[in-house]
């Protein structure tokens, strides 16, 4: 799929491939979610898709980028995250707010 | 046996990647320690902790005692103050949320600075049970 912007941080990358769909890779903690809350405010998309298969962390400062983009009125689809990734959104409870898919 | 990290972090918004590259390296091989949580809940409290532009540190120390059957960490930063404490956020109740649920043990001793502290058991086939005594400096919340 074609790149069609990138926002980087060292040691994390969000990469939109398509209107509203973005591969996000490396760790999402209080240092990288900005890059990551950039891309997502500045798209008019209603639903975003979200490859996290290369998200390798996930912190609370990611967690609300995630509600901040839902609390908008947005829906999110979590694609395919790693065991790690996928247990702190399950202890966070994330999986189980409205607007959130999570595809394993 | 035991592995112990003792590390000092500038305060920084780098700060909890350094960590979770230390704490990774440390504990590469110790197959009884889920690595992955302990990571994150050092992040969370760096996170909290820390406050980057103040010249300041953050303190990590980590401490795996297999006899004991144990994982205590300890996050120690500047102390808390009413004026520095910043406004209640939805991640600082996430960051509370993660740590309630995945740690066995935590508590916070004030002082000349902020002492986090939890522990994660290990897995029974670690060893014996952990030990009745506590470090005086500690006050175990349940």
């Amino acid at each position: 799929m074609e790149s069609l912007g990138t926002g980087t941080r060292p040691g994390f990358a969000v990469e939109r491939v398509g209107a509203g769909h973005y591969r996000v890779s490396g760790d999402l903690d209080l240092s990288t979610a900005g890059v990551l809350e950039a891309e997502l405010e500045t798209d008019p998309s209603a639903s975003l898709v979200l490859d996290v298969s290369r998200l390798a962390f996930v912190d609370s400062s990611g967690l609300r980028v995630l509600l901040r983009a839902i609390v908008s009125g947005r829906s999110i689809t979590l694609r395919a995250p790693t065991p790690s990734v996928l247990r702190t959104l399950r202890t966070a409870g994330v999986d189980r707010l409205p607007g959130v898919g999570i595809e394993v | 046996m035991s592995l112990a990290l003792h590390l000092r972090l500038r305060d920084e918004p780098e700060a909890a990647a350094v960590a979770r590259r230390a704490i990774a390296a440390t504990l590469a091989g110790t197959v009884l320690v889920d690595v992955d949580l302990v990571s994150l809940v050092v992040t969370e409290l760096i996170g909290r902790l820390s406050r980057p532009g103040d010249d300041g540190e953050t303190v990590l120390d980590v401490h795996v005692d297999v006899t004991a059957a144990r994982v205590r960490v300890h996050v120690t930063g500047p102390p808390r103050s009413e004026e520095a404490a910043p406004e209640p956020t939805l991640s600082a109740g996430w960051s509370l949320l993660l740590m309630e649920r995945t740690v066995d043990r935590w508590g916070i001793d004030d002082g000349p600075a902020t002492r986090v502290w939890f522990e994660i058991d290990l897995p029974a086939a670690a060893g014996p049970p952990p030990r009745a005594t506590e470090p005086a400096d500690s006050a175990p919340t349940t």
